[in-house]
C-alpha cells in the first residue's frame, strides 16, 4: 500500500533524509520512529505531497506521489503535529469545508461529518466552535478531517502529542478501529511503548537514514539478541551478582532496587542451570523471571541512547 | 477542473463564513458609513454656507462636488481596508497551520487564491452597499449623468481588485502577516498617490528644466504614470460634460494610449496588475505546473 524506495531530500548540501526505503502492506499500522531531526516529518511531508523529493520513489495506493500528486492526494489523508483549525467554524463546519475540499458531493457530506464525527466521539459537540474544544477534542477533530474523503492510507505525525493519558487511550482506541475498517496508518511518534501496543510494523530512523524495518517482533529481536532477567533473592545480594557475573552466559549483572537485572546471552537451559547455581550455593531465591525486550531497546541500540527516547 | 475550482469553490464559503462572524467586520462597515457620510455632510454644509441662496445651478455643482468628494472619500475607506483583507489571507492560513492542509487537499493554487480574492471583493462590495445610499445624494441634486456614476463605481471596483490581488501577492511572498501588511500598505499609497505625485513632480521637473519657471506645461509620455492613479480618471469623469479650464484634457493627449479615455486607460492598466499580481501569487504558492510543492 506504501511503498518508497531510496527516498532522499536535500536542504541545500545537507540530506534530511538519505535513501529511505520500506513498505507497509495493505491494513497495516507502522510505526515510524526517531530523534527530533532524524527525518520523520520530512518523509511524511513527501509522502503527503507538500515536499518535493530530491530522488527516490515514493507510491501510495499505486500511485506515485511525485508525479501524480492530484491523484495521490485522494488516496491520502495527513494529520500533521499541530491542530490547523479554523477558530469561527463550528466542528461540522470545519469538517464540511473539509469535504467541499476533497470534492465530496453535497448530499453525501451531512451524512459522513455525522458518522465521522461519531466515530471520534464528537457527535454532541457537532455545532460547538472549534475555539471552544479540548486539546484532546480538537486532536479527533483532526483525524476526522483527515478521513472526510476516506482515503485509503493516513499519515499521522505525532497523533497522540501533547495529550492526557485518557485522550491516548481514545486515540489509540480510535487507531485500532481504522485498522479494523481496513485503512493502512503510518504514525510517527515519540511514544514508544504505544507504539509497541499498536503498531504491526516499525521503521527506526536515525541522521536521515532508515535503521531498521520490518514486523516490530522481528526488529526488536534482531536488535536485542540478549535476553534480560530479574532475580529477587531475600539476602546475600552481593554474593548473587557476584554468581551471576560469573556465570558464563551473562553479559553483565546489575543491583537495582528492584531486584538483580541480568543481561543473559544464553538459551533456556542455560537459564535454568544458573537458577539451579544460585538455589545450590544457598542464595534465597524469591523470583526468576524473563524481561521481554521492547521497543525502547532496539530503539536506543539503534539511536546510541538519544535524549528523545521516551 | 479549473473551471469547476472557480465556479464551485468552499474557500469562498468558508471565508463568507469566517469573515463575518467577528465583531470587527460590522464596526468596520459602521465606521466606513460614519466616516463617508460624515464627511459627505460636512461638504455639503461648507457648500451651503458659502453659497447665499439656493438656486438650481447651485443644486447642480452640489451635485458634481458631491459625486467627486464621495468618489474620493470611497477610494480613500478602500485603500484603508482593502490590503488588510487580503495581505494577511495567505499569511494567516501559514500561521494558524492551515496552510498545509489545504494544499495536501485537491484544491488547486488557483482556486486557492481565487477563494481568497472572491472572499475579499465581496467584502468590498459590500462596504460599497451600505455606501449607496450615502451615495445616491449626489442624484438628488442633479448634474451627475448615469454613465459617469457607473463608471466612477468601475473604475472604484477595480483600483480595490488591484490593491486585493496586490495583497495577496505579498501574502504568499512573506512567511508572516505583518512584513506583508506593511509592503502591502506601502505598495496601495504608491498605486494610489505615489504614482500621482510622482508623475506631476516628473512633468513639473521636466518642464522647469527645459523651459526655466515659465514654460510651457505640454503633457509627456512620462507622465502618464500619474495617470494610473484613480484620482485621475474620478477628476477628468467629474468634469467631462463641464469643459471645467481646472483640468485641461478628457483624454490622453500624447503617447502609446493617445486618445483613450483616462478612465479606459485606467482599467486596463489595474486590470493588467491585477493579472500579474495573481499570476505571481499562483506561481508562488505552486511553483511546479499546479502541484503545489513547496521546496
Amino acid at each position: 500500500m506504501i511503498a518508497v524506495t531510496g527516498l532522499t531530500k536535500r536542504f541545500g548540501a545537507r540530506p534530511a533524509v538519505d535513501g529511505v526505503t520500506f513498505e507497509v502492506p495493505a491494513g497495516e499500522i507502522f510505526g515510524f520512529v526517531g530523534p527530533n531531526g532524524a527525518g520523520k516529518t520530512t518523509t511524511i511531508r513527501m509522502l503527503a505531497t507538500l515536499l518535493r523529493p530530491t530522488s527516490g520513489t515514493a507510491v501510495i495506493d499505486g500511485i506515485d506521489v511525485v508525479r501524480q500528486p492530484e491523484r495521490a492526494r485522494r488516496r491520502l489523508g495527513f494529520m500533521p503535529d499541530f491542530f490547523g483549525v479554523y477558530d469561527r467554524l463550528t466542528a461540522s463546519e470545519y469538517l464540511m469545508f473539509y469535504a467541499a475540499c476533497y470534492g465530496v458531493s453535497r448530499h453525501r457530506r451531512a451524512k459522513i461529518i455525522l458518522d465521522l464525527l461519531e466515530l471520534v466521539d464528537l457527535a454532541d459537540r457537532r455545532d460547538s466552535l472549534v475555539d471552544t474544544l479540548s486539546r484532546g477534542m480538537k486532536q479527533r477533530l483532526c483525524l476526522a478531517r483527515a478521513l472526510v474523503h476516506d482515503p485509503a492510507v493516513l499519515l499521522l505525525d505525532e497523533p497522540a502529542s501533547g495529550l492526557d493519558p485518557r485522550a491516548r487511550m481514545e486515540m489509540r482506541g480510535m487507531l485500532q478501529e481504522l485498522r479494523s475498517m481496513g485503512k493502512t496508518i503510518l504514525i510517527a511518534s515519540h511514544i514508544l511503548p504505544e507504539l509497541t501496543e499498536l503498531c504491526s510494523m516499525i521503521g527506526i530512523i536515525d541522521q536521515g537514514q532508515m535503521q531498521a524495518t520490518g514486523p516490530v517482533r522481528d526488529v526488536v529481536r534482531g536488535l536485542t539478541p540478549s535476553r534480560r532477567l530479574l532475580i529477587e533473592v531475600l539476602d546475600r545480594q552481593d554474593d548473587a551478582v557476584t554468581l551471576c557475573q560469573r556465570f558464563p552466559s551473562v553479559q553483565t549483572a546489575e543491583l537495582t532496587s528492584g531486584g538483580i537485572e541480568v543481561a543473559f546471552t544464553g538459551d533456556e537451559r542455560a537459564m535454568a542451570s544458573l537458577l539451579r547455581s544460585m538455589v545450590s550455593d544457598g542464595i534465597p531465591v524469591v523470583a526468576f523471571t524473563r524481561l521481554e525486550a521492547g521497543l525502547e531497546d532496539a530503539y536506543l541500540k539503534l539511536t546510541g541512547g538519544g535524549e528523545d527516547a521516551a | 477542473m479549473i473551471a469547476r475550482d472557480l465556479t464551485r469553490n468552499p474557500i469562498v464559503e468558508k471565508e463568507y463564513r469566517t469573515r463575518m462572524r467577528t465583531w470587527r467586520s460590522s464596526c468596520a462597515l459602521m465606521a466606513c458609513v460614519l466616516i463617508v457620510g460624515g464627511i459627505g455632510w460636512l461638504i455639503f454644509a461648507l457648500i451651503s454656507g458659502i453659497t447665499a441662496r439656493y438656486t438650481q445651478s447651485n443644486a447642480v455643482n452640489y451635485g458634481l462636488v458631491l459625486f467627486i468628494v464621495l468618489l474620493i472619500l470611497q477610494e480613500a475607506v478602500l485603500t484603508f481596508i482593502t490590503p488588510a483583507l487580503t495581505a494577511g489571507a495567505i499569511t494567516g492560513e501559514r500561521e494558524r497551520q492551515t496552510l498545509d492542509l489545504l494544499l495536501c487537499a485537491p484544491i488547486s493554487a488557483v482556486a486557492l487564491l481565487w477563494g481568497k480574492l472572491i472572499g475579499s471583493m465581496a467584502y468590498v462590495l459590500l462596504v460599497l452597499l451600505v455606501l449607496a445610499p450615502v451615495f445616491s445624494l449626489t442624484l438628488l441634486f442633479g448634474g451627475v449623468a448615469v454613465h459617469q456614476i457607473v463608471i466612477g463605481l468601475a473604475v472604484t471596483i477595480v483600483s480595490a481588485l488591484t490593491i486585493a490581488t496586490v495583497g495577496l501577492f505579498f501574502s504568499t511572498v512573506f512567511r508572516r502577516t505583518i512584513p506583508a501588511m506593511v509592503l502591502a500598505y506601502i505598495a496601495t499609497f504608491v498605486l494610489v498617490v505615489g504614482v500621482l505625485i510622482g508623475g506631476w513632480v516628473y512633468q513639473w521637473a521636466r518642464v522647469v528644466i527645459t523651459y526655466g519657471s515659465n514654460g510651457s506645461n505640454s503633457y509627456t509620455s512620462a507622465a502618464l504614470i500619474a495617470d494610473v492613479s484613480p484620482a485621475v480618471a474620478f477628476i477628468a469623469l467629474s468634469t467631462e460634460d463641464s469643459g471645467s479650464s481646472s483640468f485641461q484634457f478628457q483624454t490622453v493627449p500624447d503617447g502609446p494610449f493617445k486618445g483613450w479615455t483616462y478612465w479606459q486607460f485606467n482599467l486596463a492598466v489595474n486590470g493588467l496588475l491585477c493579472l500579474c499580481a495573481f499570476g505571481g501569487s499562483t506561481l508562488l504558492l505552486a511553483p511546479g505546473r499546479g502541484a503545489p510543492w513547496r521546496s
